[in-house]
């Protein structure tokens, strides 16, 4: 998979969000979007997920323009923000719900998924009832379930402990083998350095810097 | 999404449904002079155009439709907007999540009318002497009742998608008492124009049922284009928007 962002702009209630923004993404690489609150990284996400439209310019994905060709990427799993599911369901139901769609895997996946990110798959609670890490893992479990070939993350170690945060780390790394492509954003540099082959520097609305991590961590 | 109804709902319908014929029933306490058409009129259509002008009536008749779009109508779009991002990203296709979310919508309509029709049919007309009633009229009127709900369910679908609930709220009620308001405001000021009452989209049925068949039939086919108009313009609408937070 390739994603080609091309000169996109973005004007939000008078504000430059996004201002003359171009890159490339390949798969099998992880791309660490780095920088202040307001620099444009969610932005410049939700672009890429179809989320918003653009004012000018174009992404990009393989062939297919988004937008215009399709309305999303095709294969993605994305946490942006604060993750909403069915407050009344269970973590499962919610998952089940989800897989339901597309229907690619089952019951068994479901359940190891969630227990892969430290939820039980048996907790009887509902959503409602679950912390804002508990929420967090949840929507790391949505994200990659469905092993999709882009995984889209904004600030995926906000309120995860370290127990968590290293849980998050490993599912990562064993999506780069699956040759994924991976764009993640935070403000813990220390994610970024960890585990990007590639780290994006985003100042009010522009990348400012780009370098290949040489020193990420194994 | 599926489109299957969760039992959670179900219960729900059937219960906004006894409501329904329970409030109805209050409003015509009198109905052992009524002959069974009337009773089924006034049961399950709408009030009649003379009770129009009472605004208790009206409300004793919009309460449990107001109920029916919070309980059950708004809260299939408010998951789905809950969740925009999850459940988009996973079709691919914007439209094919609303296409989704306006078929459950619809069954529930049309199972919540059926309830409310096999409710008045077993409580109302069942117990009486005289059981004769005309079925092709008791078909008819759950077509049009069903697909003027679902008008209502679409309108209040666009505001709480591009709106909020509360407005959303707001909305319904004016759009279910208004109708009613003026054709009761009509007959008591204006009886030679009451004649357009029974062309109001949102009249509740509370002219067109027991006129022709050609009627009932134009009155349907109405519908059936506004429904589609509506849901055409809520698609364009959704295709276009911003998932900002």
């Amino acid at each position: 998979m390739k994603i080609k962002v091309e000169n996109i702009e973005k004007q939000i209630k008078g504000n430059e969000v996004l201002k003359n923004v171009s890159f490339e993404f390949e798969s099998g690489k992880v791309y660490g979007i780095y920088g202040r609150n307001g620099s444009g990284k969610t932005m410049l996400m939700r672009c890429i997920l179809g989320l918003i439209n653009l004012d000018s310019g174009k992404i990009m994905i393989d062939e297919d323009e988004i937008g215009k060709d399709i309305d999303f990427p095709q294969s993605v799993g994305a946490m942006i923000e604060n993750p909403g599911f069915f407050p009344y369901s269970t973590g499962y139901e919610n998952l089940k719900l989800l897989a339901e769609i597309k229907n690619i895997i089952g019951e068994q996946e479901i359940r190891e998924m969630i227990n892969k990110v430290g939820l039980d798959d048996k907790d009887k609670r509902t959503v409602s009832k679950y912390s804002l890490g508990m929420r967090q893992r949840l929507a790391i479990a949505q994200a990659v379930m469905e092993k999709p070939k882009l995984l889209v993350l904004d600030e995926p170690t906000n309120a995860l402990d370290e127990e968590g945060v290293e849980m998050f780390r490993k599912i990562i790394k064993e999506e780069v083998k699956r040759d994924t492509l991976i764009i993640i954003s935070s403000h813990n540099k220390e994610d970024i350095d960890i585990l990007s082959d590639v780290k994006i520097k985003m100042e009010s609305g522009k990348i400012v810097d780009v370098v290949e991590n040489d020193s990420k961590g194994e | 999404m599926n489109t299957k109804i969760n039992k959670q709902f179900l219960g729900r319908i059937f219960l906004l449904a006894v409501m329904n014929v329970l409030f109805s029933g209050y409003l015509f306490s009198d109905l052992n002079s009524f002959k069974n058409d009337r009773i089924i009129h006034f049961l399950f259509g709408s009030i009649s155009v003379e009770c129009s002008s009472n605004i208790i009536l009206v409300m004793f008749k919009v309460i449990p439709i107001i109920l029916f779009l919070s309980w059950v109508v708004n809260k299939y779009i408010s998951e789905l907007k809950d969740n925009f991002l999850y459940i988009f990203l996973r079709t691919n296709n914007r439209e094919l999540c609303l296409k989704k979310n306006m078929v459950k919508i619809f069954i529930s309509i049309f199972l919540y009318e059926l309830f409310v029709m096999l409710i008045m049919l077993i409580f109302f007309i069942a117990p009486r002497e005289s059981k004769e009633i005309s079925v092709i009229n008791l078909v008819v009127l759950l077509i049009i009742n069903t697909l003027q709900l679902f008008m209502l369910a679409m309108i209040s679908n666009m505001l709480v998608l591009f709106k909020s609930e509360v407005v959303c709220n707001l909305g319904n009620i004016i759009l279910t008492t208004a109708p009613l308001v003026i054709v009761g405001a009509l007959y008591e000021e204006r009886k030679q124009w009451i004649i357009f009452a029974k062309w109001f989209p949102l009249n509740l049925g509370n002219y067109v049922y027991l006129n022709s068949m050609k009627e009932n039939i134009i009155s349907i086919l109405l519908m059936i284009v506004i429904n589609f108009v509506l849901y055409y313009a809520t698609a364009y609408r959704l295709k276009k928007y911003e998932l900002l937070e």
